[in-house]
């Protein structure tokens, strides 16, 4: 439509088109007005100066939809829009016209059922011979009316169709009384029904419900469209569709409507959506609003859209005062910054997010919560929400805190203890070296001046004198001895350990080999298992070892058919190796003494021994994390088992 | 060879006694030179202090050396002998009660010529002495500078 943009546009020199107007010659006015009154195209009114109608043709009748005897007396203005008689364009024009001899004008006219038209109005001023003004002439021509018809005619037939039926989603035209006047393929396939059978039936029976199907034409009818309007399509087969409608009144030449344009978009995979969307999202609130801990979620940009109870419970916060960026009021302001920070950097990356934040509770105490955050992503994988929980650690966190406190003290005191230890171990080596130094010597002068006696004054002597001596010597060797195996005791706790695989069954054997060459008159019957391995210290695995087999080989002495066996056996309690031997055995009410220092269960006169041994044995299996027990009768023979490692492992 | 004299390093008396008794027995009667501290081994055998008049072509066959020591202990009086020229080929058996590792290493280190560690049993420390004198005395080879001089 090429109407002017504003609606008043008046000509001070005009041509008029249609009609001539110019002041006429009042010879013949009875033709004059038999012939203005048959003009059916045209409204042709006479006005008085005031602008009250004074004459109504049939032309006018048929636009403006008045009788003449409804009319006539009238105010020209009847006809104009509200808006514009408030700015009083009726009289500005008939103003004109008395100046100009003639105004033009195209705008809103009014009918009298409401509707409007769009109008050429051509006013001209009547006077009389004197040149004063007699009334107006108005004609009006009904532009839209004719636009409409050359619309109507452009575009009616192949167009129409094609433009219907080029669009997929089902399209239908409604008659006044509700019946299908046209019908598009898709709205074939999405009733099941073909157009022949479609046209003339009522619209409303295709639906599961006809009267909200009847409101929405109606509505149509009434409001001139209809958006949106959710229906449900009964397909012939019977089967359901879900469909929104989209309708719009048509209109015929006059501009009277006469149907609906509606336009069905089928929402079954939509709406399906929505309600899983729907039950999704009931879930999340159900689960947000259980769970102990806060959950919250924001806007891609970090917005915040979303708290659960539990934020509002703890917080004390309303859920709107939450919102967007008010979350950060409960944060302890110490911890803001770093939490902004990781934030900010999260949301840029698009990556997860974990913070540990004080929050205020309600009453105002503060409590350490672990914030963390996870991004949804879209198809493309851009960010469209970040979920988050904020869980309270603040318990974990004291204790965490606590223990802190008291690994760095536990670490303090084993430093102090370290320090200690190694001065006590210093004394002890000086201890140690002292012994095997000064405690021997005199012993050496015991011993030596001793055999001097016997050597040189054996004459003064009488065997009594001479078995004191004696018996001096030999406790002084004895105490010499101790002093001996007191000293590779403690080198046994004190020297460095070297932690390699110590082929244990080729130690063994040696240790056989030298106990035999020791007394070659023995007979031992000697089982040792073949692949026995423990990682440990080379040297100090021997010693253990020639204790045992040592031990094992003095208390054999006196059986006959001496059995000496060293293995490995499996049990509940994990493996271990042992050392079994058939001798004289023990008593294992005295089993707890074994293993102490300088503790003998036999007479020195009937085993010789210090009583070190097993204390040493016990020392070394200690160092490597092992264990050692012992079991035995009175000549049930003894079995002492031990545990080592078996494979390396990090000291 | 005979007149060759044997320098014993020993601040125990009962020591001395007994090593000089466990000589007399096996018939060793070279002359000992018994010095009681390190500092006095270090001037007899430099010929310094006490000993300045000492003729230092008179070297003794060997030093039985203990390392538990007044003033100067054993290990460096050993340090002193093997870094001057004029000892470092001087004979010295190390005689001691300790048999600590680091002790043997350390004599080792120094050059030992031998380590000994005395026996409580006074029989065995007889034997210990005699084969000492037999084999340092009689057997061993002296240096040739010592040899050269006397």
């Amino acid at each position: 439509m090429t109407a002017p943009m504003t609606e008043i546009s008046i000509h001070p020199n005009p041509h008029p088109v249609e009609v001539v107007s110019e002041p006429v010659v009042l010879g013949d006015e009875n033709s004059f007005r038999l012939l203005v009154e048959s003009v059916k195209d045209f409204a042709i009114i006479m006005l008085d100066p005031s602008g009250n109608i004074v004459s109504w043709n049939v032309g006018a009748e048929r636009i403006m939809g008045y009788r003449a005897e409804e009319v006539l007396g009238e105010h020209v203005s009847l006809f104009y829009p509200t808006e514009a008689i408030e700015r009083g364009l009726a009289g500005d024009l008939l103003i004109a016209a008395a100046r100009d001899g003639r105004s033009e004008y195209e705008g809103w006219r009014v009918r009298k059922n409401g509707s409007r038209f769009w109008a050429n109005v051509v006013i001209t001023v009547l006077r009389d011979e004197n040149g004063a003004v007699r009334g107006f002439s108005k004609v009006t021509r009904d532009l839209s009316e004719r636009k409409q018809m050359e619309n109507a005619l452009k575009h009616v037939g192949a167009y129409n169709r094609s433009l219907i039926e080029a669009s997929l989603d089902p399209l239908v035209t409604i008659n006044l009384d509700g019946r299908i006047s046209d019908a598009n393929t898709a709205a074939e396939q999405a009733t099941g029904w073909p157009r022949a059978d479609l046209v003339n039936t009522d619209f409303s029976d295709y639906f599961v419900d006809p009267e909200a199907a009847r409101a929405g034409y109606r509505k149509a009818f009434r409001d001139g469209l209809v958006r949106d309007y959710p229906l449900e399509l009964r397909h012939r087969d019977g089967h359901l569709i879900s469909v929104v409608y989209n309708a719009a009144v048509y209109r015929d030449d006059s501009g009277s409507v006469i149907g609906v344009f509606a336009a069905a978009r089928d929402v079954t995979e939509r709406k399906l959506a929505e309600e899983a969307l729907g039950d999704s999202e009931r879930s999340f609130r159900i689960l947000a609003d259980t769970v102990p801990q806060i959950v919250w979620a924001t806007r891609a940009d970090g917005w915040n859209i979303f708290f659960n109870q539990r934020w509002v419970e703890y917080t004390g916060m309303t859920l709107d005062a939450s919102r967007g960026h008010g979350w950060n009021a409960p944060f302890h302001p110490d911890d803001l910054k770093a939490t902004w920070d990781a934030w900010r950097s999260a949301v840029l990356n698009g990556s997860t997010y974990t913070a540990e934040a004080r929050l205020r509770r309600a009453d105002g105490v503060y409590r350490w919560w672990l914030v963390r955050s996870a991004p949804l992503f879209d198809a493309k994988g851009k960010v469209i929400k970040w979920f988050g929980t904020c869980t309270d650690i603040h318990d974990m966190k004291l204790a965490e805190v606590e223990i802190q406190r008291l690994n760095s003290g536990l670490e303090q005191r084993v430093r102090e203890r370290t320090v200690e230890l190694e001065a006590a171990n210093k004394e002890l080596e000086a201890f140690a070296y002292s012994v095997s130094h000064d405690l021997r010597t005199p012993l050496r002068s015991i011993d030596g001046f001793s055999k001097i006696l016997l050597d040189d004054y054996d004459g003064k002597l009488d065997d009594e004198g001479r078995d004191f001596l004696a018996r001096v010597r030999k406790a002084t060797q004895r105490m010499g001895h101790l002093i001996d195996d007191l000293l590779r005791l403690s080198r046994s706790t004190r020297t460095e350990m070297k932690r390699v695989a110590v082929d244990l069954t080729a130690l063994a054997g040696e240790i056989a080999a030298e106990l035999h060459t020791s007394e070659p008159a023995r007979s031992v019957q000697w089982t040792i298992a073949p692949g026995l391995v423990a990682f440990g210290d080379p040297h100090l695995l021997r010693v253990a070892l020639e204790n045992l087999l040592g031990n094992a080989w003095k208390f054999t002495g006196p059986q006959k058919d001496a059995r000496i066996e060293l293995g490995r056996e499996e049990t509940v309690d994990g493996a271990s190796f042992f050392v079994r031997d058939n001798g004289v055995g023990f008593d294992m009410a005295y089993v707890g003494k074994l293993f102490g220092v300088f503790q003998r269960l036999h007479a020195a006169s009937e085993f010789p021994g210090s009583g070190v041994g097993l204390a040493n044995v016990q020392r070394i299996v200690t160092r490597h994390g092992g264990r050692v027990w012992a079991e035995g009768g009175p000549n049930h023979g003894a079995t002492f088992h031990f545990t080592l490692p078996e494979a390396f492992q990090q000291p | 060879m005979k007149n060759k004299t044997i320098l014993l390093v020993e601040d125990n008396a009962d020591d001395v006694k007994l090593t000089l008794h466990a000589f007399q027995k096996c018939n060793i009667r070279n002359k000992v030179v018994v010095i009681g501290d390190g500092a006095a081994a270090i001037d007899f055998l430099f010929g310094t202090g006490p000993y300045v008049d000492r003729d230092l072509s008179d070297q003794p066959a060997v030093v039985l050396l203990d390392l538990k020591l007044p003033k100067v202990d054993g290990l460096e009086v050993l340090r002193r002998i093997r870094s001057d020229p004029r000892t470092k080929h001087q004979p010295v058996v190390v005689l001691t009660s300790s048999k600590e590792e680091h002790d043997i290493i350390a004599s080792y280190n120094l050059a030992a010529n031998s380590y000994i560690r005395k026996p409580v049993d006074f029989e065995q420390f007889g034997e210990a002495v005699r084969q000492l004198g037999m084999y340092w005395l009689l057997l061993n080879e002296q240096p040739p500078g010592a040899t050269d001089l006397s």
